[in-house]
């Protein structure tokens, strides 16, 4: 018995050896392990051997099957690093061909640029209004100082709808609007569309224009400098050096145009030795207007100017995002050509 | 506004060069836009006179003239022949330069050394009339005073610097030289020079040559003329055609020049008229009544109207108070005897008129603006004077003037040292700004409580309140010395939820391919007959001065412009255009009364989607695509219930067949469907477009502002399919409603999941399969209690529809 069943071990060995798949390994357990497997069938005559010799033989046969077992999973083993070894020598994709993507639209570059201002703005703790683009001359002119047959109403070729209302030619109205209906403090802009009657490479007969505003008590020029300042450097970059300038808005006194240094040549006024064509060689960009709210505005509105104080600025999305991104056509804003909104 | 640095140092004593000088008037608020250096290349040119003009000895055409230069006598040879000994020439000396780059150099000409050229005007590039120049071939005879030796450039006085200003309009009084000198001199201290000049008057009476009648004071508060009587009206000399030249003006004659050249140095308009063409010798200040015709020396017919103010003589107008004269009366060769009118006219009158008639000139522009009402006698004398000097004449005695009774010097302002300060934020001492206001020529006297009395000079109208006045110290003491800080400023609730709207679908529709495009708000009136935009806008919107008839109305809709740029874009070989824009559309009068702006979202989406990868395949863009994107819009926004019910009659611009109205409840919230085969024949569209237009501003009320959770199921869902035989006319939703009538209450949802023609559908037949689940909440649902109820359903669709259960 013992003779036998170290044969059978000696020949399950053998052929395992020649075993070259794990399909053959599976066909040698069934052979000899499964259940009517030849191992098998010599362990249901462990019955019939006298008491003595069952446990030895019994210990024999586990013995074997052990042995076997482990031979088995120790050749898959082998097998299975081999395979994924080889697998990982041979099978080889173009990572060069293109991805499996969804097409993406473009945000267009005057609402980055605009939400980009208004995030600053919002961050300072001003909040967002909005107001009609068909504006009453009231708000649009006469409650910002702007009287008829004023030469200030020159600086706004203006488009009218009827005899009484006119499509806004600036955000100012907002203004307007705001503290008709707002008692100070109160820190707000109004981005949006605005119209003048002009259509050049400067100039569109739509554009873009985020007006602000803050009205408190003891609100300076000083606030206004700081606030502004802030601004400038956060939109253009701290290396920005900013200029302000007295000039005239018939709604603010005093008035500020702000001028950033040139963001081509950085203020040096020069490009490789040639004059700065962004800047005109001046070293200097208007980027903002604004000032201290003018009393005559504070009266229109009901507030006391005694009391209150505040200053007001626009800023011209068009002009920030053709200088931001070197852009020299303001037409190109609105003529939608894919080639041109694809690049931002 | 334009003015050279030597004219300036005429009124001021200017202690800066032009770099400085400009960054400093620029920090003043005057905006110095260009500095021009003109420096001629021509600078070798010199003053010479001609001592012998004779025959070229080898050439027929040529004259051979001995020059007599500071330096001694030059032999030229010249081609001209309008000079003779005598006269005093421009010589380029051998080494000058001239425009074009062409230098003169000592040369032979035809065997006869020529040590240097004289010049033609033209030659010069110079764009000067010259007396006694006959035509192109002559040279320039320079008057005989001109000196030997002089530099021409100096003599002309052509090598200047240009400034060009941009002067706000609250600053009326720095339209002239003496404007801003009178700036130079507040911000750097330096003395003014007032002009110089003498009047020598003749016996005889302006008065009695002519009569001065003021009828519209109210408009003209200040009216001064003078007579001066035979003058000599030729080109004005040179050096004065060079100086009008480089401030831009048009050299005329010496009169008009003499007045124009008092505009720019004083800043007050003048203007002078043929008193032989006064008829009665009159000067009738007054409105101009009706319906009168008047011709402006442009040779413009103008209708007036009854508040436009004239200068009118015995007969009728004779000028445009302020903006122009008449041809009646102009200035002509023959012009013997001058009135030369100053005035002051209401600003607001000018312009109206100026305005209405389109007539914008240097004398509106000014007057407009406001124009020195101190001013009036002054700049009458000092044009008179000059106009003496450059055309002779005799000035008769004495002005004539008219002056309203009105109060003529400004009201005191009181200006409170402590509020200046606390507008600024600074903290400037009373000193320094009782130091700015009278630099800027205010009179300052100590008024009550602390405050300043400021009395502004004249010429500062635009000095009227405290407010005015915060700005001058400001400005004077330069707000650079203003110390920025930054307030706390506390945010205040409620952001505009517009924004946040727009931000939400805007990358919704990017994620799904779309491109954002921003169109303009005006488009052509046809553009809006053929796309009217959801209904309740009211009616259009038309613009009074449109730029052109492109652009003549606000849009009822957003398509036209998206659809404009959909045709731009293919035309660049565009192959996908898939497009959105936000925008407002514009009505009137829809109930609400007034304007009505209504936010939109419009949808533009035609041609081919690219393969997502090698291997698939490209797609054509269909209704699947824009309701797609639709519902995009709708689930960003959380937009609950919508309905797609068809569109009526009056939605012409899509195709009839393939188009839908969107429903929030029963509110028709938006359009959806294939443009019109006509307006994609009409437009040369090549792609089929798919386009969607929905309210924003509408779907806004319907969106949920705040999410609320639901609890999650605790047993599960068990899906039943059924599939049905339908005609390929029955719409898909139909069979979804059913189900929703029925309400079986264990019915958690059902959906459409796939469409099929085909056999073996029979044709005209489709078939439709639906997937629903069943859930109940609070056990988990048998197979055999699903089956029943499912079955149940089934029965109930096929009771009420036209189906047929396909096994």
């Amino acid at each position: 018995m013992k003779a036998t069943l170290e044969a059978l071990g000696l020949e399950i060995e053998q052929t395992l050896g020649g075993c070259t798949s794990e399909e053959e390994l599976e066909q040698v357990r069934v052979t000899f392990l499964g259940r009517k497997g030849r191992l098998t069938e010599v362990m249901r005559g462990v019955g019939a051997l006298p008491p003595a010799e069952r446990p030895i033989i019994g210990e024999l046969v586990n013995a074997i099957k052990r042995r076997v077992d482990e031979r088995i999973e120790s050749l898959r083993t082998e097998w299975q690093s081999a395979a994924r070894a080889h697998a990982l020598a041979t099978e080889r994709i173009d990572v060069t061909l293109p991805g499996r993507r969804s097409l993406q639209g473009h945000q267009h570059p005057l609402t980055t640029t605009l939400e980009e201002v208004t995030a600053i703005f919002v961050g300072l703790g001003f909040a967002v209004h909005d107001g009609p683009h068909i504006e009453d001359e009231r708000h649009n002119f006469e409650a910002l100082n702007i009287p008829a047959d004023h030469p200030a109403r020159d600086m706004h070729d203006t488009f009218f709808v009827d005899r009484r209302h006119v499509l806004r030619t600036h955000t100012s109205p907002v203004q307007i609007r705001v503290m008709e209906q707002t008692e100070p403090p109160v820190a707000a802009i109004a981005p949006g569309a605005v119209y003048r009657h002009d259509d050049d490479v400067t100039h569109s007969p739509m554009f873009h224009q985020i007006e602000g505003f803050l009205v408190d008590r003891g609100v300076t020029f000083a606030d206004l400098k700081g606030v502004l300042g802030l601004f400038v450097q956060r939109m253009f970059g701290p290396e920005t050096r900013v200029r302000f300038r007295p000039s005239f808005f018939p709604f603010t006194e005093p008035s500020a145009e702000i001028d950033i240094s040139c963001v081509i040549c950085g203020g040096d006024r020069f490009v490789d030795g040639q004059p700065c064509r962004v800047c005109k060689s001046t070293g200097w960009l208007e980027i903002l207007g604004s000032g201290m709210i003018h009393p005559a505005v504070f009266a229109a509105v009901g507030y006391d100017p005694e009391k209150f104080s505040g200053f007001a600025f626009g800023v011209g999305i068009e002009r920030v995002a053709m200088l931001k991104y070197g852009i020299n056509d303001i037409r190109l804003f609105f003529q939608n050509d894919l080639r041109f909104l694809r690049q931002f | 506004m334009k003015l050279t640095l030597n004219w300036l140092r005429e009124l001021v004593e200017l202690t800066v060069a032009a770099d400085e000088l400009a960054a400093l008037l620029t920090a003043a608020g005057l905006e110095v836009d260009v500095v021009d250096e003109r420096r001629p290349v021509w600078r070798e040119v010199e003053v010479a006179e001609l001592l012998e003009v004779a025959p070229h000895p080898n050439a027929d055409r040529l004259q051979l003239c001995r020059v007599q230069r500071a330096s001694g006598i030059a032999s030229v040879v010249c081609g001209a022949r309008n000079m003779q000994a005598g006269d005093k020439v421009a010589l380029a000396v051998p080494g000058a330069v001239l425009p074009g780059g062409h230098t003169i150099g000592v040369s032979k000409i035809r065997g006869v050394t020529s040590e240097g050229m004289l010049c033609a005007a033209a030659e010069l590039a110079l764009d000067v009339q010259v007396v006694g120049a006959d035509g192109s071939s002559g040279i320039m005879i320079l008057p005989s005073a001109a000196p030997i030796g002089q530099r021409l450039v100096d003599y002309l006085g052509a090598e200047d610097t240009v400034l060009e200003l941009g002067i706000t309009p609250n600053r009326g009084d720095c339209l002239s030289v003496l404007g801003i000198a009178r700036e130079v001199a507040a911000l750097t201290g330096a003395r003014l020079l007032p002009p110089k000049f003498r009047i020598a008057e003749e016996r005889v009476l302006a008065r009695s040559l002519a009569q001065l009648d003021v009828e519209a004071s109210d408009l003209c508060p200040r009216y001064a003329a003078r007579v001066v009587r035979g003058v000599r009206v030729a080109p004005s000399p040179l050096w004065m055609q060079t100086r009008l030249g480089l401030v831009g003006l048009r050299p005329i004659n010496n009169i008009v020049d003499a007045t124009n050249y008092v505009m720019i140095e004083l800043g007050q308009p003048l203007h002078a008229f043929d008193h032989a063409h006064l008829t009665d010798g009159r000067i009738v200040v007054r409105r101009a009544g009706r319906a009168e015709m008047f011709a402006t020396l442009d040779g413009v017919e103008q209708a007036l109207v009854a508040n436009d103010l004239v200068i009118a003589d015995g007969g009728g107008a004779v000028a445009l108070a302020g903006i122009m004269g008449g041809a009646n009366s102009e200035i002509s060769d023959t012009t013997v005897d001058v009135l030369l009118e100053s005035a002051f006219f209401e600003p607001a009158t000018v312009r109206r008129t100026a305005r209405r008639l389109g007539v914008l000139t240097d004398a509106s522009y000014r007057f407009e603006r406001g124009v020195d009402p101190s001013g009036t006698a002054l700049a009458l004398d000092r044009a008179t004077a000059l106009l003496v000097e450059l055309a002779g004449g005799v000035v008769a005695r004495g002005r004539l003037e008219r002056q309203a009774r009105r109060r003529w010097t400004a009201p005191a302002i009181r200006l409170r040292p402590a509020r200046v300060n606390a507008l600024l934020g600074t903290s400037i001492k009373v000193d320094r700004m009782r130091k700015a206001l009278r630099a800027l020529g205010a009179t300052v006297a100590a008024g009550s409580a602390g405050a300043l009395k400021v009395v502004p000079p004249a010429h500062r109208f635009d000095l009227r309140q405290e407010i005015d006045l915060v700005e001058e110290v400001a400005r004077l003491t330069g707000y650079d010395e203003i110390a920025p800080t930054v307030p706390a400023i506390v945010p205040a609730a409620g952001d505009a939820p517009e924004a946040d709207d727009e931000r939400v679908v805007r990358e919704a529709l990017r994620g799904e391919g779309l491109q954002e495009m921003v169109t303009l708000s005006m488009v052509a009136a046809a553009e809006n007959a053929t796309f009217p935009g959801l209904p309740g806008l009211g009616e259009t919107v038309p613009i009074t001065n449109p730029l052109s008839t492109d652009a003549d109305e606000m849009r009822r809709s957003l398509l036209p412009g998206l659809l404009r740029a959909l045709v731009d874009n293919e035309r660049q070989g565009e192959s996908l255009i898939a497009s959105f824009s936000f925008g407002r559309a514009y009505g009137r009068g829809n109930g609400a009364g007034g304007y009505w702006e209504p936010r939109m979202i419009g949808i533009v989406m035609a041609g081919v989607w690219p393969a997502r990868q090698i291997g698939e395949v490209e797609r054509p863009c269909g209704f699947g695509d824009v309701k797609g994107a639709v519902e995009t819009v709708l689930s960003a926004l959380r937009i609950p219930a919508v309905r797609w019910g068809a569109v009526g009659d009056e939605v012409s611009f899509l195709h009839p067949g393939k188009a839908a109205q969107l429903l929030v409840e029963q509110d028709p919230i938006g359009l959806i469907g294939a443009l019109h085969p006509d307006l994609i024949r009409e437009r040369d569209i090549t792609n089929e477009p798919w386009v969607a237009e929905l309210d924003l501003q509408k779907l806004a009320q319907y969106c949920p502002r705040r999410v609320i959770f639901q609890p999650l199921p605790r047993f599960p869902a068990v899906q039943r399919d059924v599939a049905v035989v339908v005609d390929v006319g029955f719409q898909a939703q139909r069979l979804l409603d059913t189900i929703a009538e029925v309400a079986e209450p264990l019915v958690e949802e059902a959906r459409v999941f796939d469409q099929y023609t085909g056999d073996p559908i029979p044709s005209g037949k489709k078939s439709l399969a639906y997937a629903v689940m069943y859930r109940a909440s609070d056990r988990t649902l048998t197979d055999e209690e699903v089956n029943a109820i499912h079955q149940q359903l089934v029965e109930h669709l096929v009771q009420r529809l036209p189906v047929e259960v396909r096994r």
